[in-house]
């Protein structure tokens, strides 16, 4: 359900991200086949890609969840959040304490911008994600 | 899955370099992220599953 809220608000902000120069790039965790069946309706702008297992997560220093990480009052409200807009949660691939972040890396391949979730539902602030990158080229031109 | 500057649990920094590895696009294909980065800036972003 996190997962579909926060690809809903990458949509929804899809000419500035484009605007601002970056292409979408969803990592999740399972075959393509699930890609293929989750993104396009989700995700149409980006490209999405998987692997089976969490290996990609871990690289990028994503934390594992405990359970106090998965339900809590804050998490309670990022459901509340996500249910209002409309989002359910389905059957999930992979480990359901795995959480996600959102990196912004440029064509260097240096981090420009990093976020890891510390809990469930916890997504990056993308005017923040665009001011970070504005920022870099604006340094780095 | 082949990757490069493994870097472990630690999270990544603003600054630091980012990991390239090989994932697969959605027709199973081999994805390189070097190879998609060198195109141009990424917004990457990481579920936490397809669901």
């Amino acid at each position: 359900m996190f997962c579909r809220e926060w690809l809903a608000q990458l949509g929804r902000h899809q000419t500035e991200i484009e605007a601002a120069g970056l292409r979408v790039v969803v990592v999740g965790i399972g075959e393509p086949k699930h890609a293929q069946r989750y993104c396009p309706q989700l995700a149409p702008q980006a490209n999405c890609i998987s692997l089976p297992e969490p290996l990609a997560h871990t690289a990028y220093g994503l934390r594992v969840g405990a359970l106090t990480d998965l339900v809590n009052i804050q998490t309670m409200k990022h459901g509340w959040r996500a249910m209002r807009g409309g989002h359910r949660q389905s059957q999930p691939t992979g480990d359901v304490r795995q959480l996600g972040g959102t990196f912004v890396i440029s064509r260097a391949g240096i981090v420009e911008f990093a976020q890891v979730s510390a809990v469930a539902g916890d997504h990056a602030d993308i005017p923040a994600v665009l001011a970070a990158h504005r920022a870099w080229e604006a340094r780095n031109l | 899955m082949t990757h490069s500057n493994f870097t472990g649990t630690e999270p990544l920094r603003v600054g630091s370099v980012a990991p390239s590895l090989t994932l697969l696009d959605a027709a199973g294909a081999p994805a390189v992220l070097a190879e998609l980065w060198a195109a141009g800036p990424l917004l990457l972003t990481f579920l936490r599953h397809f669901g």
